[in-house]
């Protein structure tokens, strides 16, 4: 045992001064597994920041609901995997709302919604203007309150005749009432959009941030007032509608869409054995499709990695046959003062380890400052993904322990006499 | 001689044989030799005859290929590479002609490698290392690289590391022949000394004024010892 501890510091030691010696050559070896743990290290912290947000966003959501859209809810899937072209997705329009509302029985809340988010509208009241861009700015109808989670502090929903007058009238997020009207309760007053004016007629309680987003910096209105005023801009015609719906409860959450997945096809008489023509999904799925999405990713990544290292891995090895040609005489001389062939094998493999070790720590650290700067402007809390910290320095004396075995087994079975006359 | 001496080194009737594909290089033909307690030997003959290779043997750094070599009661021929690695670093203290210093470590620490070899804790080390170097005379050069020592200064350092481990004998392989005379004759002054203080010095040379000055001296040829008196 002390004489493991004494080749620990005599190596250390020697390794360091090594090191001092042969610095571009060191940097380089260094480098292969430096860009490598580092690759690691900074995508599992940015995706770690993610996945800690969405741990908020999931317990922000409520489970139960479900979405109809036009277009896949999910952005982030591989290649193309609708089997008709996009062309023929036809847009769902507010007469389909209205027969799935009417014939849907499993669904207690519903909403049809079309949003900006975030929206560059102009807001003002009177000379006053919102000074930072608005975060969401929707058009929906009475059920958004309750699906989306948000609370009315004071004032009204949006009603049925608001709907169908397409009433200039709005709910206001609490960050617009702390810019805009800071002494004052806004139900009531008015407010410009893109200036068109607005009577308030609620205020919802604050809820804080999600994902980065001000979720009170929130403008919402009829939907028919959106379509009306705001609905030729950006898009062409009338926007499509995304629909949102609620089931009692989970346990009806699964019947809730079949029903309404039946119903949606009969409205648009999809004959039996075609595919759907619209997107259905339930919260649930949404972050299971975002799990695997990650997963996905962390699997390249450690893939990438994996190969990155392994060339890495080579490189010491070849660092290591290149040390040892060059201390064939030392190696003798240490011999010849009784060093055994554990001591000079323990000796070199502790140098390789101790070369992938620096590289590994030099990565981690590299990968975490890159990582969280990414989250930083991502709007994410800092982390330390510690598990693949962990890994990653496993991986690092495991590379070294099978990378540096063939050297420091040459090494150790050299010749003390011929090593010494070696120059 | 003074043949009531303890008896150190036993070789009987060894022989080192290289095979060189071909032809068979008989480096040692049927050597017997023993070496006592507090001797002061030299070993002489030109190069070829096989001194380098008795060296070798005597050193441990080698095994005969025929003939039994017993070094205190311990039979060394019969022995495998940790074996010997172990009696080279506890019995045998080597000095060699390029003072074979390791050039990354100051004085200090290369006068400590046998001892890290030896499992002694590192105060321990320490101590006996600056001991060792006091011994020397090189007390105030403990923390000097090799390359900032003079030729001379060297061989003191790797006296020193011979020392450190308080060994039975003193193995010297040409230990002036990089040196200038005057540093020479302050080595050679330094090895009886050390033989006066008791130790059992063996050295190699091909200098008649070196071989002058120990007390025995034997002399190869053709692998065989021609002279021992």
């Amino acid at each position: 045992m002390n004489r493991i501890i004494n080749y620990l510091i005599d190596t250390v030691g020697g390794v360091l001064f090594y090191f001092g010696q042969t610095k571009l050559r060191t940097a380089l070896t260094l480098m292969g597994i430096t860009v490598g743990v580092s690759s690691i290290i900074a995508i599992m912290t940015v995706l770690e920041t993610f996945e800690q947000s969405t741990d908020a966003v999931v317990s922000d959501m409520k489970t139960n609901i479900f979405y109809i859209t036009k277009d896949n809810p999910i952005q982030i899937t591989f290649g193309n995997d609708a089997g008709w072209g996009k062309q023929k997705i036809p847009r769902i329009t507010w007469d389909e709302y209205e027969q799935l509302k009417r014939n849907l029985t499993l669904t207690t809340n519903m909403a049809a919604t079309t949003a900006e988010e975030p929206s560059d509208r102009t807001i003002s009241v009177g000379k006053e203007e919102l000074k930072s861009r608005l975060a969401s700015f929707w058009g929906s109808d009475g059920d958004i309150l309750s699906v989306s989670k948000y609370d009315i502090l004071d004032g009204r929903n949006i009603q049925d005749v608001d709907i169908e007058n397409a009433s200039r009238v709005a709910i206001v997020g609490y960050y617009i009432k702390e810019q805009l009207f800071p002494y004052s309760n806004p139900v009531g007053q008015n407010i410009e959009i893109d200036n068109i004016p607005f009577e308030i007629i609620a205020l919802t309680e604050p809820k804080g941030e999600l994902l980065g987003q001000n979720m009170d910096s929130m403008i919402g209105i009829p939907i028919s007032t959106y379509i009306k005023y705001y609905g030729g801009k950006g898009w062409r015609g009338r926007p499509d509608l995304q629909l949102i719906l609620e089931a009692e409860s989970m346990d009806t959450l699964q019947d809730a869409t079949d029903e309404a997945i039946g119903v949606f096809r009969a409205i648009r008489k999809i004959p039996p054995g075609e595919p759907n023509n619209f997107y259905i999904a339930t919260n649930d799925q949404l972050m299971d499709t975002f799990g695997s999405f990650t997963s996905s990713i962390k699997i390249f990544v450690g893939l990438v990695a994996g190969i990155s290292l392994i060339v890495a891995g080579i490189g010491i090895a070849n660092i290591m046959l290149v040390s040892l040609t060059e201390r064939i005489k030392e190696i003798g001389i240490r011999k010849a003062l009784g060093a055994r062939r554990v001591d000079i094998f323990l000796q070199f493999l502790i140098e390789a380890v101790l070369i992938s070790i620096i590289g590994g720590v030099v990565g981690i650290i590299l990968g975490l400052s890159f990582g969280n700067v990414v989250a930083t402007f991502l709007e994410q809390d800092p982390v330390i993904p510690y598990e693949w910290v962990l890994y990653s320095l496993q991986i690092c004396a495991s590379m070294g322990i099978v990378f540096g075995l063939y050297p420091a087994i040459k090494a150790s079975k050299l010749n003390p006499i011929d090593s010494m006359r070696y120059d | 001689m003074a043949k009531s001496k303890k008896e150190i080194i036993s070789i009987q009737s060894v022989s080192k044989i290289y095979n060189l594909g071909e032809t068979v290089v008989k480096a040692l033909d049927n050597v017997s030799l023993s070496i006592y307690d507090n001797d002061y030997i030299s070993i002489m003959g030109p190069s070829g005859s096989g001194k380098s290779t008795l060296m070798n043997i005597i050193g441990c750094l080698d095994v005969p290929s025929k003939g039994k070599y017993k070094f205190k009661n311990e039979l060394i021929s019969e022995m495998d590479d940790n074996q010997l690695a172990n009696i080279r670093n506890e019995k045998i203290g080597f000095v060699f002609q390029t003072f074979n210093l390791l050039p990354k470590l100051n004085a200090m620490q290369n006068v400590e490698v046998p001892l890290i070899y030896s499992s002694l804790g590192r105060k321990e080390r320490l101590k006996r290392a600056e001991e060792a170097l006091y011994i020397v005379g090189l007390q105030d050069r403990m923390n000097h690289k090799p390359n900032e020592l003079s030729g001379g200064q060297r061989q003191r350092v790797a006296i020193a590391r011979a020392l450190v481990n308080k060994p039975s004998i003193i193995l010297a392989d040409e230990p002036t022949g990089n040196l200038d005379s005057k540093s020479g004759n302050e080595i050679l002054k330094f090895f009886s000394k050390l033989h006066k203080d008791g130790n059992t010095i063996i050295m190699v040379t091909h200098e008649e004024s070196v071989a002058k000055l120990s007390k025995r001296r034997i002399d190869i040829f053709d692998g065989k010892i021609a002279r021992d008196e």
